[in-house]
């Protein structure tokens, strides 16, 4: 069943396209994460998506209705910040909520225990911390026991311990086998927590699918010689290489094949030996990036016309996948 | 969702607010001190060098309700003003409708808070008018009740004048989004816009005869108190006559009968929350 199914969305503001023909479906139990830039349209995307942003063109059905006024109510959700009265409790704030979802009073007592508020809850809004904000806003999310929580940079200006908190709670909405769609900056958690993602720029979806098929698109390389610089610009010259970084003494590579042996081959003619080669899985970090940013900012300036290099032999040559994920973390 | 409910939840916005029992303490002070100053302190206020009659009632209630008339048209669209356009400011007009209210919900609600502001200035009205009132009354010599049945029109027509400037200040709420704006909008239609185009518009003769039809005109003389007290209308009669016989081209001036501006004020109140809605209906949150 799609939870959400979004199909061409477009919001247009004067002559600006700030969503331009989105569409990605969510299935029941999927942890969708929704990633892009400041101002790439995401926020604009899930206000379509819940019906407080107009849309400009597309349409969009929340468990398959298109009837969004009713879906609502079987969502939990934030948006950006924590939007609550400042002036009353998180008792208070969350009442108005319970009525709103017609919930009793008693699940009020059990979602701030959730989130641990349970003792601040007769403090005023404007007193609480930010990770305590963020902890009322999902509390307020919960509330209603929902299909869906649709959750806006919810660890946003959080510390390390708020995200970790954060990073429980969504794991238990998770486990209970919630829907979530997860919008956020934070890529480290949206790997270890999501199942699918959807990369926006520039109010365009560049890419989406599981975390495995993101991730796996290229494979990223670690490359040693004696002179770095040159490796680096032949690398960045291989036809399958996506971008070529230096890094200290190490150029990372991304390539859109896996054929190792080719790439020693071709550098080997260039007069290359290698004296380290070994391969890992890209992150979502990287894959993220070089999604998100034109390739020309990933890619190192590469000296085209270079002349050929003389053949050479690989050297040492080290692939241990795991090894090298273990690194990365 | 029912009304009652939609109630509920707006009155766990207002009665928290402390902004909201300090514009009703001031606005009590006020008619306190306005009316002590009339029927007490001063010993009664002097007009074109008559004595005002006191507060006695219940012949006194139009005269009260004029003299309320000039304060409460400003404390409740600022009262409204403060409660309404914060939910633009907190966000949580956005976070009710995800929460799960429908647009026509959340607008409902706001309707229904201006009702409620509205009966609690009523009553406070009513309650320091009362007073005053029954304090100034020698209940020996009067024989109607201190309200009489006739007195709905009135009360009525306060209640109709008071909703109406509280939709006023719920437009320009919804429009501007911020209370800063919507003060500065709503005191500047309602007290000078209006007025400085009725004035332009005055010098047309051909125009002129609409200007009575403004919003604020008509609200304003809907609580005119000759309306509703016979004695007070037969006694300018009589000063207008007296008055033609220096003056003959003296006219006594046109007065839309009660019923047809009752009518009108609640057509310009459906209007205006009509355009309000639609605002609020057509926008991004």
């Amino acid at each position: 069943m799609d939870i959400i199914q979004a199909t061409n969305l477009t919001k247009v503001y004067g002559n600006t396209k700030a969503v331009s023909g989105v569409s990605f479906a969510v299935q029941q139990g999927q942890i969708y994460g929704f990633l892009g830039p400041n101002g790439s349209g995401k926020t604009t995307t899930i206000g379509m998506m819940l019906g407080i942003i107009n849309r400009s063109s597309g349409d969009i059905k929340l468990f398959e209705t298109d009837n969004l006024d009713h879906a609502r109510h079987r969502i939990g959700a934030t948006l950006e910040t924590p939007n609550f009265y400042p002036y009353l409790s998180g008792l208070d704030n969350l009442r108005i909520v319970a009525k709103i979802k017609n919930i009793a009073d008693a699940r009020i007592q059990t979602v701030l225990g959730i989130v641990k508020l349970d003792k601040r809850q007769k403090d005023k809004f404007k007193t609480y911390s930010l990770g305590m904000k963020q902890r009322l806003a999902l509390a307020s999310a919960m509330l209603s026991n929902p299909d869906l929580v649709v959750l806006d940079e919810p660890a946003n200006g959080l510390d390390p311990e708020g995200i970790r908190e954060i990073r429980e709670i969504i794991k238990g909405l998770a486990a209970e086998g919630k829907t979530i769609f997860l919008s956020s900056h934070l890529l480290n958690e949206v790997e270890q927590t999501c199942t699918h993602v959807a990369v926006i720029k520039k109010g365009e979806l560049v890419s989406q699918g599981s975390i495995r098929e993101i991730v796996s698109r290229n494979l990223v390389v670690m490359l040693r010689a004696k002179d770095v610089a040159t490796l680096q610009e032949n690398v960045a010259r291989y036809e399958h290489t996506v971008a070529a970084t230096l890094d200290r003494d190490t150029v990372v590579a991304e390539l859109k094949n896996d054929d190792l042996a080719s790439l020693n081959m071709f550098l080997s003619q260039k007069g290359i030996y290698l004296s380290h080669l070994s391969q890992r899985q890209q992150s979502l970090e990287e894959a993220f990036m070089e999604l998100t940013q034109d390739a020309a900012q990933i890619k190192t300036p590469a000296n085209a016309n270079m002349a050929a290099a003389p053949v050479v032999t690989a050297g040492d040559l080290n692939t241990s996948e795991a090894s090298n994920k273990a690194a990365n973390k | 969702m029912n009304p009652i409910t939609l109630l509920q939840i707006e009155l766990i916005k207002t009665t928290r607010r402390t902004a909201f029992w300090v514009t009703a303490g001031i606005f009590t002070l006020f008619g306190i001190l306005i009316l002590w100053a009339i029927t007490g302190a001063t010993g009664g206020l002097t007009v074109n060098g008559q004595q005002m009659q006191g507060l006695s009632l219940p012949s006194s209630w139009p005269t009260l309700m004029n003299i309320f008339k000039s304060f409460s048209t400003v404390f409740v669209p600022v009262t409204i003003i403060l409660i309404t356009a914060s939910e633009f400011t907190f966000k949580t007009s956005r976070q009710n409708i995800i929460d799960g209210l429908s647009k026509e919900e959340f607008f409902s609600a706001k309707l229904l808070l201006v009702l409620f502001v509205v009966l609690v200035y009523f009553l406070l009205f009513f309650v320091v008018g009362f007073s005053f009132g029954a304090a100034s009354t020698n209940w020996a010599e009067v024989k109607d009740p201190a309200i009489r049945g006739g007195d709905a029109a009135i009360f009525g027509a306060y209640l109709l004048v008071l909703f109406g400037y509280g939709v006023i200040a719920m437009f320009f709420s919804f429009i501007t989004r911020s209370s800063g704006a919507a003060l500065a909008f709503c005191l500047l239609y309602t007290l000078i816009i209006e007025n400085l185009a009725a004035t332009f518009l005055s010098l047309n003769e051909t125009i002129k005869p609409a200007v009575k039809y403004f919003p604020t005109k008509i609200f304003d003389e809907l609580l005119n108190p000759l309306r509703y007290d016979a004695a007070m209308m037969t006694q300018m009669k009589e000063r207008f006559e007296q008055a033609k016989q220096f003056q003959p081209d003296l006219k006594f001036p046109d007065m839309i009968d009660t019923p047809v501006l009752f009518a009108i004020a609640i057509g310009y109140i459906v209007a205006i929350g009509a355009a309000t809605y639609l605002v609020f209906k057509n926008r991004d949150l």
